[in-house]
């Protein structure tokens, strides 16, 4: 998905823009608006205009007070963008408006996403509506087709040294692990600040990695392993300096059962007989758990009949089991 | 309990030596009647946690008077006499500027600044810290602050920055009230980032000095449409590495004390 810069499929306002800057777009566009409002309103509603357009003609649409002469789709993608404005008139002029319609919110989200992220980076006050775009669109519609994109941008951010911590919280609260890959591919980028925040990002350190394999194969086998079980902690870095995102639920790997919450509760019910092994196996250390997990994960891969036998095991014996399977490593 | 040197401390003897109602018997009463061990190499250990939970507790409420706005990261403001503002939102001491001076400045001129309530945390960590050390040897273990909410902290204080589980919650820790269902349009209402100041009141920058039920309302009144989820208080706390801060107090401080008395 990208910006659509072919000339011929611009409207005349992003094509005076592009090829002659924000400054030249403003005041051609100021001197149309003070003598042909009617066609400065024309070119403003075109609907192949791109967000960041619009967006940069804010100020002339304030002075020249056009707001009631935009269409839906432009007046809700202003409206959006009030609060992360400086100018105090612009932003009363602004909340002025209508409240928006709910309905059209998304195919406007999107669109001031489609024609807008290109140009991150231009503002402060731009970077922010494009977080709040970006955090709507994951946070209420769900939507993964964002997501490479958004990946893209907070890595291009992080090389940069501006914000990303809004831009991350918006990216791990689509609540689906299969972003995690995403992050993995920064772990082959040639720049050592995307490995650096691939790292942090992934939690990396605390994965204990296969010797023999480079981070990005040894991370892709680990999630390969643990992607079923992953959980959302909810953590953020407006929290702590090291957020975890994801953290492997144990009991569901020892269980081979899919990690399910809802609201910080499992919502996968346990029968009793599977309570039962995970009360013996919560009184093992941290440590030892993490172990009888992956055993009892890889057993269950191998061979599903053996391990329903092997589960109803006592704890003591899957640990000498596993003792004897590792060659005596364990435990 | 409250252990010193492998020796359970009979808590009288120093509880005497502070007010009847401080912060400071308050928080020995809590650590004595708790089942968790507080350990401690030595009772001037002790005494150092309890002095500089006391400053924080003051500096949370300096803070929440001091005018300083709540602003999101793109949009933060600092006094650019003594500050940088980062291109990430956050300050660096300027060049040729005390960290001491900048910091002091927040409070004098808090109308000049706007951040975040993680910032605000650490605004908070580094005026208790300039109450208890000496303005110099604050001015050498910090040389250039940058505030960012838990980035760019200096190793000594890092500690602040992680959360941990704990049975026990004491005045003048960080808590921190999750609001997991936010609106996505108001994102920094994610969570708040507070200072315990006892007796159920807590500060948090943007909300001021509440106690809980106020914060998690306040959340909730900021969570998007069909939002299921309560904002709640985690059970984990920040807290700063107490013992270390202690030692490193004892080996900068201590010897000019010594200095002067002979």
């Amino acid at each position: 998905m990208s910006t659509n810069n072919n000339n011929n499929s611009l409207s005349l306002l992003d094509r005076i823009r592009i090829n002659h800057g924000n400054q030249k777009l403003r005041e051609a566009f100021g001197k149309l608006a003070g003598t042909y409002r009617e066609r400065a309103v024309k070119l403003l509603n075109d609907n192949r205009i791109l967000f960041y357009t619009l967006y940069v003609l804010l100020p002339d649409i304030d002075a020249y007070n056009l707001y009631s002469l935009l269409n839906s789709r432009n007046k809700m993608a202003l409206k959006m963008s009030t609060k992360a404005l400086k100018d105090e008139n612009i932003r009363t002029n602004l909340n002025s408006l209508p409240k928006y319609d709910n309905r059209s919110l998304y195919s406007t989200l999107k669109w001031m996403f489609q024609t807008g992220y290109e140009k991150d980076g231009s503002d402060d006050e731009f970077d922010e509506v494009l977080d709040k775009i970006f955090a709507i669109l994951v946070r209420k519609y769900e939507d993964k087709t964002t997501l490479p994109i958004l990946a893209n941008m907070i890595f291009k951010r992080n090389r940069q040294d501006r914000y990303i911590h809004d831009l991350v919280w918006a990216f791990f609260e689509i609540k689906d692990p299969f972003i995690l890959e995403l992050v993995a591919d920064f772990l082959r980028s040639p720049d050592d600040k995307d490995v650096e925040l691939a790292c942090r990002l992934l939690n990396i350190e605390s994965i204990a990695m296969a010797k023999n394999m480079d981070r990005y194969e040894a991370y892709l086998a680990w999630f390969k392993e643990n992607r079923f079980f992953l959980h959302f902690t909810g953590e953020n870095y407006q929290l702590t300096s090291t957020p975890t995102f994801y953290r492997v639920d144990l009991d569901a790997k020892y269980l081979s059962k899919r990690s399910v919450y809802r609201n910080r509760k499992r919502i996968i019910s346990y029968s009793e007989s599977e309570k039962s092994h995970l009360k013996d196996f919560n009184e093992l250390e941290y440590e030892e758990r993490v172990v009888l997990a992956e055993i009892s994960h890889k057993i269950h891969n191998q061979n599903p009949r053996v391990w329903s036998d092997w589960i109803k095991s006592p704890v003591k014996e899957q640990k000498f089991i596993a003792k004897l399977g590792l060659g005596g490593d364990f435990l | 309990m409250i252990i010193i040197a492998n020796n359970p401390l009979v808590i009288d003897s120093i509880l005497n030596t502070y007010p009847v109602y401080s912060i400071e018997r308050k928080i020995l009463q809590i650590m004595s009647q708790s089942n968790s061990a507080f350990r401690y190499d030595s009772v001037n250990q002790l005494k150092f946690e309890l002095r500089l939970r006391k400053e924080i507790i003051r500096a949370a409420r300096q803070l929440a008077q001091s005018r300083m706005s709540f602003k999101v990261f793109q949009q933060s403001i600092c006094n650019e006499d003594y500050w940088e503002r980062t291109r990430d939102g956050g300050f660096l001491v300027k060049r040729g500027v005390k960290s001491s001076t900048a910091i002091n400045d927040i409070y004098n001129n808090g109308y000049k600044y706007g951040t975040e309530c993680a910032t605000a945390m650490m605004i908070v960590y580094y005026k208790a810290l300039l109450s208890v050390f000496p303005e110099n040897d604050f001015n050498e273990l910090f040389p250039r602050i940058h505030l960012m909410n838990w980035h760019y902290i200096y190793p000594i204080i890092e500690d602040v920055g992680y959360m941990r589980n704990t049975e026990e919650y004491l005045p003048g820790d960080r808590r921190y009230f999750h609001n997991p269902d936010v609106d996505p349009e108001t994102i920094e209402f994610q969570g708040e980032n507070v200072i315990d100041l006892g007796d159920g009141l807590y500060y948090g920058h943007g909300m001021g000095i509440q106690n809980a039920q106020t914060i998690i309302r306040a959340l909730n009144s900021l969570r998007m449409e069909g939002a299921d989820e309560s904002a709640y208080l985690l059970d984990s706390v920040g807290r700063p590495d107490f013992k270390n801060l202690s030692d490193t107090y004892d080996s900068m401080v201590l010897p000019v004390s010594l200095l002067e008395a002979i």
